[in-house]
């Protein structure tokens, strides 16, 4: 196997220089490259970032509520009850999220979904305007089995955490703090499938609906 | 317009391409009336046969190579080179030079060839600043973009600027008209059962358009098109351009007969 | 020449059984306009399209540049994430290393989300050797495994089968399930899918899935998916074995950026697909799920020969299928008849490059060289000219049947020798003159039966353009 590495590498190095070895200084300006690299060739759009992520997120069969922070719990309930969904929540975390008192309404869990869960909440790492995209990262009390599994996934999104562009998420992940993040899901709308007669049909493998809940700060 | 009077001086050569010249000699009647109407001096020199585009896409370069270099000796003393194709012109301008980039001298003389040769209403349009033609067809027409034309040369609007001019005539664009017709040279007989869908897409698309006649700027396409519509029975008009655009549509399009069927 | 001569009948013989093949026929008819239209609105939507192409050309033209510098770069991340990066110089020793590694897991079932690598593996047949279940997860994937056949268009694997035969698949082989009623609905199609494979993903032992990009700033696998089929088999499963070529790395999150804002728009027409997922590893000692193990199968198979010469642009490819969805020949025939996984113009260049020239003949040639593909690439590989270029490698093989090769030959002698050519062409023009004029244009010319037998030949003027001028207006 160290052999199969050896020589697809000499193979490479043969047909791009000839055969020359590299050089720790190639080797540190392609480090160079990445530890400094910059944003290209962005699309230009209007400045209002919270008007444009909703009308992107609309666009990709998403919805949303627009909902101050203490309404969490009874936008979540009538989310569900206008879909006839069990109240039966997966809930991950976040600042928002983790603030909520559930009432007695609701019967919440908090681990990881399997086949037959219904609904997940969740609380977006970040929002980008550009194209209506909400962004969850994996982490102890943010399973990744939330966003693909449940038949409706419910995301609860802080206005101040949307961003203009998506290489705005990257600055965030590379400015979060502890440890890297091992998933990192970039969700825009629910999931579909065209593979039936190329036409778009939703609910392929992953939640039928995505349901946003806006929370706009002070 | 003062510009006129320099521009009767300009000198071309006509390369009226292998195809026009072996079945339809009416376009370079028709293209030589036309660079004369827009002021040119026309040359059309006896030495010529083909731009080598068969032997090129068959891969043989040697055989190309022999071509080019006779085309390149041929229009040497012209000061412009126009063609009524935009494959040819796309095999002159972009292939040629890529053919001697082995050979400083002949690349050098493929690179000068490449700077002065132009497709017909491209040349009539951009160069000659030619508004419009004097000419009538009475008819509703569709224009087939060639392939080479359209995406290496960047004709799209020159021809159908023209055709604005000609009195009478609609021109209605039809759906994929930029879509191959499925000629592609030796293609459409190496592969006849694929080249034969395409064309019978083209021609269900012309069909649905509803247009009585179909124009082109490529001898190849047209020849392709009007034979699968003669084989459907489709009662469609097939010109190239530059025959309506100089009034030349008395006579039968092609693939009609003398009695006009 | 043999080998050459066998493979042109296979090649013909495909192409005439698509051409016959009605369901094939309609749904191809019914995929084509879908694709355009919506590239063309994601593009109309996109100003910065052009220059953001442009970008992500250069992008992949600086990595295939470095290629074996980010190459470690990115293994360096992934082994300091804690996952496990394997090399295979061939399909065969990939293979090898995802059956072992499956083997050492203990696993029975196997989930795959889409990976036009792992077809060029063929890793299902040597997977399904060693005893495993393996259940493709995308719904066009698992169509075609229904079927027993292999993906027809790199993004849309079942693009040829009609909702009739897909009805006909799922009532064959779900009934055995439960599942009795013969459904017809697309929704209802969806969801029997659905509901069938949900238990597949959440038993399965091993998850293999694609990459659409390796980024070697955080040594992350990208894979983005609309049915969120991917992720389920990234996630779910104990291990995860990414399988991708070597071309895939990309230096930092910044150029995945904008690789993705030319990806989808040129593969389906959207901004985004729904999901884009980095996953850069096994789970960590803090996450409550994930995988145990991360393991990525780096395979060269051809391409580190490709980057030495004229071919290189190819491997700037990012598999969005746009080229496939503008060929007229594509659309005319289908994936299938192009012999192998890859198809329509990408196909015809790899396929030569990576499965050898000698048996992919017709490839290159059963094109009109009418440059669409290259009209859309995302990152600009001159497709057509590419085609062209094994043109003049295979004549350079003499693996073009030399009776052709002798007649263009013989015929560019001539073209070559104006006067000669002017008086060989005199009789046949005028003989052909006469047989057509009447009718205007000719049923039969012999030796021509490719183009009389389903068109007419309109007839010549009898006399050239060349003679007429200059005996008509005595110039020269």
């Amino acid at each position: 196997m160290t052999e199969a590495r050896t020589q697809i590498l000499a193979n490479i190095r043969s047909a791009l220089t000839g055969g020359e070895p590299r050089t720790p200084l190639r080797m540190n300006e392609l480090k160079a490259r990445i530890e400094s690299s910059t944003p290209k060739a962005q699309p230009q759009f209007e400045d209002d970032l919270l008007r444009r992520f909703c009308q992107k997120h609309v666009a990709v069969h998403g919805t949303y509520e627009r909902v101050a922070a203490q309404d969490l719990e009874g936008a979540v309930l009538r989310h569900i009850g206008a879909h006839q969904v069990d109240p039966q929540l997966y809930l991950g975390a976040g600042p928002l999220l983790d603030a909520v008192q559930w009432s007695a309404q609701v019967f919440t869990y908090f681990k990881s979904a399997d086949q037959h869960t219904q609904v997940a909440v969740s609380e977006a790492f970040a929002a980008i305007a550009e194209t209506g995209t909400v962004v969850l990262c994996s982490g102890a009390s943010t399973p990744t089995s939330h966003n693909f599994l449940p038949e409706d996934h419910i995301v609860v999104v802080d206005s101040a955490r949307i961003v203009r562009h998506q290489e705005d998420v990257w600055s965030l992940l590379r400015n979060r703090k502890g440890v890297a993040v091992r998933a990192v899901n970039l969700i825009t709308g629910p999931s579909k499938t065209g593979d039936i007669e190329q036409t778009i049909q939703y609910g392929a493998h992953g939640p039928r609906r995505l349901h946003l809940l806006i929370v706009e700060s002070a | 317009m003062n510009s006129d009077k320099i521009k009767t001086s300009t000198q071309v050569g006509l390369f009226v391409t292998c195809l026009a010249d072996l079945i339809r000699p009416q376009i370079g009647f028709a293209a030589v009336a036309l660079l004369e109407h827009a002021g040119c001096t026309v040359r059309v020199p006896r030495n010529q046969t083909c731009c080598g585009q068969p032997a090129l896409n068959s891969g043989d370069s040697v055989s190309t190579i022999a071509i080019a270099k006779t085309v390149i000796k041929t229009f040497a003393q012209d000061d412009y080179v126009i063609a009524p194709s935009g494959s040819c012109v796309d095999t002159i301008c972009h292939k040629y030079p890529e053919l001697f980039h082995n050979d400083a001298l002949w690349a050098g003389r493929a690179r000068a060839l490449a700077a002065k040769t132009w497709e017909l209403t491209s040349f009539l349009v951009e160069v000659m600043e030619l508004q419009q033609v004097e000419a009538t067809y009475d008819g509703v027409c569709s224009y087939h973009d060639s392939c080479s034309g359209l995406r290496e040369l960047g004709i799209h609007d020159q021809p159908r600027q023209l055709l604005a001019s000609v009195v009478g005539l609609e021109l209605k664009e039809m759906n994929e008209n930029n879509v191959c017709c499925g000629f592609g040279g030796l293609f459409s007989v190496k592969y006849p059962d694929i080249s034969t869908r395409m064309v019978s897409n083209k021609c269900a698309n012309i069909g649905h358009s509803g247009v009585d006649t179909l124009l082109g700027g490529d001898l190849g396409c047209l020849l392709n098109i009007a034979g699968r519509l003669r084989r459907e029975g489709a009662p469609v008009r097939v010109f190239h351009v530059a025959e309506v655009l100089a009034g030349m549509t008395d006579g039968p399009a092609i693939g009609e007969g003398e009695s006009g069927s | 020449m043999s080998a050459a001569a066998s493979q042109k009948v296979a090649f013909r013989e495909r192409t005439t059984r698509a051409l016959r093949d009605s369901n094939l026929q309609q749904a191809m008819g019914k995929a084509r306009g879908g694709f355009i239209e919506k590239r063309l609105e994601a593009m109309a939507a996109l100003p910065e399209f052009d220059e953001t192409r442009d970008a992500a050309r250069d992008i992949k033209d600086h990595v295939l540049a470095n290629l074996d510098g980010y190459l470690e770069l990115y293994e360096q991340k992934v082994i300091e994430n804690g996952g496990q990066v394997h090399w295979a110089r061939t399909a065969e020793e990939a293979c090898q290393i995802v059956a072992d590694i499956c083997r050492e897991a203990n696993a029975q079932v196997v989930t795959k989300g889409k990976s036009m690598v792992s077809e060029e593996m063929h890793l299902n047949s040597v997977l399904e050797a060693a005893g495993l279940k393996v259940v493709e997860t995308d719904l066009g994937e698992y169509i075609v495994q229904l079927a027993g056949e292999t993906p027809s268009h790199i993004i849309a694997p079942a693009v040829h089968k009609t909702r009739e035969q897909i009805t006909e698949l799922f009532h064959e082989h779900h009934s055995k399930l439960g599942y009795t009623d013969r459904v017809t609905q697309r929704e209802a199609l969806v969801n029997e899918a659905r509901s069938v494979l949900r238990g597949t993903f959440v038993t399965a032992d091993v998850g293999i899935t694609g990459a659409n990009f390796l980024v070697a700033e955080t040594g992350a696998n990208i894979i983005v998916t609309n049915e969120g089929n991917g992720d389920l088999t990234s996630s779910l499963p104990r291990v995860h074995i990414v399988t991708a070529g070597i071309e895939k790395v990309i230096p930092s999150l910044d150029d995945l950026s904008v690789l993705l804002r030319v990806l989808a728009r040129s593969a389906t027409g959207q901004e985004m697909s729904a999901y884009t997922s980095l996953y850069s590893g096994p789970r960590q000692d803090t996450d409550s799920e994930g995988p145990e193990a991360y393991h990525v199968v780096l395979l060269d198979n051809g391409r580190s020969t490709m980057l030495g010469g004229d071919y290189r642009p190819m491997l700037r490819c990012i598999r969005c299928g746009a080229c496939l969805n503008h060929c007229p020949v594509y659309s005319a025939i289908g994936g299938h008849a192009y012999g192998w996984v890859y198809s329509g113009p990408m196909g015809s260049v790899l396929t030569p490059l990576l499965n050898g020239f000698d048996d992919s003949v017709d490839l290159p040639n059963a094109c009109t060289l009418n440059g669409r593909c290259k009209a859309v690439c995302p990152v600009r590989i001159p497709l057509s000219d590419l085609l062209l270029k094994h043109r003049l490698e295979q004549y350079r093989r003499r693996l073009t049947p030399l009776f052709g090769r002798f007649l263009v030959r013989a015929w560019a002698w001539v073209a070559t020798r104006p006067r000669l050519y002017q008086g060989l062409m005199a009789l046949p023009l005028w003989l052909m003159h006469r047989r057509g004029r009447r009718r205007g244009a000719l049923e039969h010319i012999p030796f021509a039966g490719g183009w009389t037998d389903s068109r007419d030949f309109p007839t010549p003027a009898g006399r050239s353009f060349i003679r007429q001028w200059h005996s008509r207006k005595g110039k020269s």
